[in-house]
């Protein structure tokens, strides 16, 4: 969705606008945010984090009418600011995460400095490019299933697919993107 | 947080590696929930504002502050605010977006007269206490007290000895005040942001249910006059570190647009007080979000004469109020049937090895509580089917039924168990049902197939896989069951599964589980 696009939506119906962005970008917001908090968040400060980053966007996104760029860039950098923010504020106390210890922290917080880790950088481009590499749909559902942590279940509903073939296809997926990997001297 | 992220190493990726991740991650329903949080928490943060300011002005706008359906209108009409205060250059490029919201905006022509003056009595204001910030400091605590509030009646060298549920109340009252401030129930102008710094914008009315945070300093006393502890610390975040929520600007506070979610949003303050001392309490309370029900536990201490929060305990209670009985009733059924799956797991391991376990929940008797159906055994030939229904809060054998190449399958039109036989290119269907205690088969069919393929369908479409799953060794070496039971709905199997023996969602109840659409209902 571009910035035009989005002021034409705003222009007719606020709220269309708002839905409209919504479905375009939920997956990819909610996929920065997950990203950076899953370790240290629960559930309900992802969903929050996720509505606070769309009610940001609404709010201060300039409508001039003379954006003719996609809006996923200034919504990512919404997003990411956000993330990281709720990050800082919910690793201040950590006697909201009772389960984790220091050294998880620690570790959690040193992951944040992605630049000074180049070796789980190029972990991850091998894993993300073994797993596209299964193509589609395993590659979404291996995600889906071993990333996001989702049900058969409900990413049958999410693939308008069997729950019963999604679970064949997730273990098969999985195994082969094992074997991939240990080729490339990764091992899951 | 469940323990088999099996590509967790993708956590905390760069930009790149996280546009790949962008895949469907959530059901249509949460997304519909999320998109609803979104649009209740502005219409709250609205609401909040639109108390006592129904003719409230702002420049030259003046705003009937709306629920959602003009939602958008007044995340305008706040951007509106700034392009006016800046010298009315968005004027027009915002009014002619707000015509299609008559209803919530005034023209701005007709709402001018009022308006300059109340524009001009507040500016006033916002310039006195701006210079005079400094010196209120001793004076501001009062400020920062709701202005009805018995609290605010109670001196700071007074013994504050109010009844304990009254104290709960007006913190509670602090408590979402401050959690309204936070997740952008400020009015703040977007179009002033600090120059030192970005993200933060000028608050220009920090008024939040008669509380005022309109200054730093109004704010920090707000802090140590409600809060102490952990609870103050959770909230340290506003005033305190490089990148807190409020900041000292030139000419005035500034702030983020916000800072965390809505948490405290209380329906009702109707806290009840389940332990009790002299100079310590706890209060229980409840809030409901986007139909999530949240327990909070605060404990609530008196130091030099006053009470303060200290800490606040949240459990999420969905779905465990309305019929406790029954859900007690179900945590131990649920508990009843997995250690009847644990104890017969290990024993078959034990003596026999090989062990295969499959479940299944139906209603065979039609009142409601569905009957267990356990399979098990060593192999095909030696299967069989275990039918206990729950009764006086316990499991009650009923009968069994043969298992080997055998499948459970529900009938599309009765949802009543259909047992799915087939072994060779031939195979038999048949019907249950109990009455009076007993399981009855009603019926059987035999059919021929010449290939049964991947097991998805049967060869009548009116006769659905109920449910599968067995006990199974994934990567990290653990045994898992995986319980999954799937919609009745003939072509539609939205199945969903869980995790029989690690993760949160054993917890579930059986009540939630139907919630949840986890066990279909008999109907």
């Amino acid at each position: 969705m571009t910035g035009n696009e989005y002021c034409r939506l705003y222009a007719e119906s606020p709220d269309k606008a708002y839905e409209a962005l919504f479905s375009e970008y939920c997956d990819y917001v909610y996929a920065v945010v997950y990203n950076k908090l899953i370790r240290t968040a629960q559930r309900e400060d992802i969903d929050e984090c996720v509505s606070d980053i769309f009610a940001e966007f609404f709010f201060s996104y300039k409508r001039n009418g003379s954006d003719s760029g996609e809006l996923k860039g200034y919504i990512g950098t919404i997003a990411k600011r956000r993330a990281i923010n709720a990050y800082r504020s919910l690793t201040l106390h950590s006697e909201r995460f009772s389960g984790e210890t220091d050294e998880e922290f620690a570790s959690a917080a040193s992951d944040m400095d992605v630049e000074n880790d180049s070796d789980k950088r190029e972990t991850r481009e091998i894993l993300i490019n073994k797993i596209n590499e299964l193509g589609e749909p395993d590659s979404t559902i291996i995600l889906q299933k071993y990333y996001y942590d989702r049900s058969s279940g409900e990413i049958a509903e999410m693939m308008s697919m069997k729950a019963s073939a999604v679970r064949m296809r997730a273990a098969r997926a999985l195994e082969k993107l094992k074997k991939s990997l240990a080729a490339a001297g990764i091992m899951l | 947080m469940r323990k088999d992220r099996v590509l967790d190493m993708l956590d905390n990726a760069e930009d790149k590696i996280v546009d790949r991740l962008s895949v469907p991650a959530l059901t249509e329903k949460e997304k519909e929930r999320l998109l609803k949080m979104s649009k209740d928490k502005l219409d709250k943060m609205n609401d909040n504002n639109t108390d006592d300011m129904t003719e409230e002005v702002r420049g030259v706008e003046k705003y009937r502050r709306p629920r959602w359906s003009t939602f958008a209108a007044i995340a305008a009409a706040v951007v509106l605010v700034g392009g006016l205060a800046g010298g009315g250059v968005l004027l027009s490029r915002h009014s002619s977006n707000s015509k299609g919201n008559d209803e919530s905006v005034v023209d701005p022509v007709i709402a001018t007269q009022p308006a300059t003056e109340t524009a001009t009595e507040a500016a006033s204001a916002a310039s006195t206490e701006a210079s005079t910030a400094k010196t209120e400091n001793t004076t501001v605590a009062a400020a920062a007290s709701p202005v009805e509030s018995t609290a605010a009646a109670v001196g700071s060298n007074e013994e504050d000895n109010r009844d304990h549920s009254a104290v709960a109340v007006d913190l509670m009252k602090a408590m979402n005040a401050i959690e309204l401030a936070s997740s952008g129930g400020l009015t703040i102008d977007g179009n002033s942001p600090l120059a030192s710094e970005n993200g933060y914008y000028k608050v220009i009315d920090g008024n939040i249910n008669g509380f005022d945070f309109s200054t730093m300093a109004n704010v920090r006393s707000f802090l140590t006059d409600n809060f102490s502890g952990s609870f103050y610390d959770e909230h340290s975040y506003l005033t305190e570190g490089s990148e807190p929520f409020f900041k000292e600007g030139p000419d005035g506070l500034y702030a983020r647009f916000a800072g965390r979610g809505n948490i405290y949003s209380w329906d009702k303050y109707e806290p009840e007080i389940i332990s009790d001392s002299e100079d310590r309490f706890t209060a229980r309370a409840y809030y409901e979000i986007a139909g999530s029900v949240t327990q909070v536990d605060m404990t609530i201490i008196k130091n030099g004469g006053k009470w303060r929060v200290d800490s606040a305990v949240r459990e999420d209670v969905t779905g465990s109020e309305q019929n406790e009985t029954e859900n007690n009733n179900s945590v131990s059924y649920v508990q009843l049937c997995k250690d009847l799956v644990n104890n017969k797991w290990n024993e078959l391991n034990s003596t026999e090895g090989n062990a295969y376990v499959d479940v299944a929940f139906n209603d065979l008797d039609g009142d409601g509580s569905p009957e267990f159906l356990f399979k098990y055994g060593t192999g095909e030939v030696n299967y069989k089917v275990d039918v206990y229904t729950f009764k006086d809060g316990s499991l009650k054998y009923v009968a069994d039924i043969h298992g080997g190449h055998a499948s459970f399958g529900i009938d599309a039109s009765t949802k009543k168990l259909v047992m799915i036989n087939g072994h060779m290119g031939s195979g038999e269907y048949d019907w249950y049902t109990m009455e009076n205690g007993e399981l009855k088969m009603l019926k059987y069919e035999s059919f021929s197939y010449e290939y049964w393929g991947s097991n998805e369908q049967t060869t009548r479409k009116d006769i659905l896989y109920m449910s599968s799953g067995t006990m199974f060794t994934v990567g990290d070496g653990n045994a898992k069951s995986y319980l999954y039971t799937q919609s009745p709905i003939d072509q539609q199997p939205a199945s969903t599964e869980y995790d029989y023996y690690n993760t949160e969602i054993i917890d579930l109840t059986y009540a939630e589980a139907l919630k949840s659409g986890r066990i279909p209902e008999g109907d």
